[in-house]
């Protein structure tokens, strides 16, 4: 894990020394969509084409349980009787950094960047009441399964490639509105005991809004 | 995910309009390994050696994790969920894999996209202490489950980033399907019924894989 850490430094480091090419932002500000999740976007131009950045994002979640008539008859589920259902049971918080590396393209309002990841994700345990319901002893048999939720700490690391669109910008200075999408591949690791996270990577997409000056 | 692919494919396309001209030697050797896939254990090192043309030969090996279960209750009163007991990674395998590699464009050999072909199988298949420690625990402390050797195709594609120090840095997506087999070895159940297996395919990648060409 460390040798991992180590080693994304290093390569960073050295992603650092090899860019050459100059823009003229200094700093950023934005409001991001990730993967289900609102929040926000800065970043902080340590080079002409290099930014320090961090981001983070919120999100809460509902859910259901079904109570009562959970005899299985065969391959198949009675219905419940009772359904009751659960707003904010759960939220959750991402918050990432990283460097990017901007590269120009033949259009000038138009960038192109890459960044390497880490982030670290908190999703709290379910509320009191859902627990205490997931309790009840008449609780259909689907929800038994797929009902169990839990508290949920990780952390991430991956890269992300992305596109920036000045769609607004002054010809003699740095600041303008921008538009931007990406793409990001993260691998994950639990940092709670017997709390499984995905085996692989997986992708993320995001999009954001913002200023920069 | 017809869109995402979109997105990617039309970012990483683009950057080709901002590479300036490489001008060192086409460099034939690679070894790279991904360090986003490090931290939840999937380590993997791989070796490409680069034909005269824009073919490559990629030979690797890499760990590969899944979860387990063991029984700690069969009483019908007590939640289906903890009946059983999860094991993060309790299942671990090396796999080998040999692949075939091409680069797309000769304009800039030392940068620009690949799409890769890997035949793979499984060297070795353990069980996780923590995975033996619960099983010992369980309610049936002689059952575990035994992987048989895997087999697997993957098909990649990505863009490859050559610094002028010789560090690359590769981004990728992958498609890998693999064959799994198992055999539930216990006394309760029939030769038959002992053995399982199936196709598990899923999209993967990583956009933090590091390497050095010489």
């Amino acid at each position: 894990m460390r040798f991992t850490f180590l080693l994304a430094f290093c390569f960073t480091l050295s992603l650092l020394q090899a860019q050459t090419a100059a823009t003229s932002q200094r700093a950023s500000l934005g409001l991001q969509v990730a993967s289900g999740q609102f929040g926000g976007f800065g970043e902080i131009f340590i080079r002409p084409n290099i930014s320090a950045w961090g981001s983070f994002g919120f999100s809460q979640s509902d859910g259901q349980l079904g109570f009562g008539e959970d005899t299985i008859s065969g391959s198949s589920f009675f219905v419940p009787e009772e359904t009751l259902f659960f707003d904010e049971i759960q939220r959750e918080i991402i918050v990432r950094a990283g460097v990017r590396f901007y590269i120009p393209t033949i259009k000038e309002k138009w960038q192109i960047w890459y960044s390497p990841i880490l982030g670290y994700r908190n999703r709290t345990a379910p509320t009191e009441e859902y627990a205490q319901a997931f309790q009840r002893e008449d609780l259909h048999f689907l929800s038994e399964i797929t009902g169990r939720l839990r508290a949920e700490r990780e952390l991430q690391l991956g890269g992300e490639v992305g596109t920036r669109w000045m769609f607004w910008r002054k010809p003699e200075a740095s600041s303008g509105l921008y538009l931007e999408g990406s793409l990001s591949m993260l691998g994950k690791r639990s940092l709670l005991d017997n709390v499984s996270t995905e085996g692989r990577a997986n992708l993320g997409i995001r999009a954001a809004f913002g200023i920069s000056f | 995910m017809k869109y995402c692919l979109l997105l990617f494919t039309f970012s990483l396309i683009s950057s080709l309009f901002a590479q300036e001209v490489e001008t060192s030697p086409v460099s034939r050797n690679e070894i790279f390994t991904d360090l986003s896939g490090a931290i939840s254990e999937n380590f993997r090192v791989d070796f490409s050696r680069k034909g005269k043309k824009k073919g490559a030969v990629v030979l690797g090996i890499r760990t590969r994790t899944a979860s387990a279960s063991v029984i700690i209750d069969t009483n019908q009163m007590v939640r289906f969920a903890d009946r059983s007991q999860s094991i993060p990674r309790g299942q671990k395998a090396l796999d080998i894999s040999i692949g075939v590699k091409s680069f797309i464009g000769n304009r800039q050999p030392q940068r620009g996209f690949w799409f890769q072909l890997t035949a793979l199988t499984s060297l070795a298949q353990w069980r996780s202490n923590a995975y033996k420690e619960a099983q010992a625990n369980s309610f049936f402390p002689d059952e575990f489950r035994e992987q048989l050797r895997t087999f697997g195709l993957e098909g990649d594609i990505g863009y490859r980033y050559v610094l002028d120090n010789g560090l690359s840095i590769n981004a990728f997506i992958s498609w890998t399907t693999l064959a799994l087999r198992a055999e539930l070895i216990s006394e309760r159940f029939t030769p038959g019924q002992r053995k399982s297996g199936g196709f598990d395919s899923a999209l993967s990648g990583s956009f933090l894989t590091i390497g050095y060409v010489w």
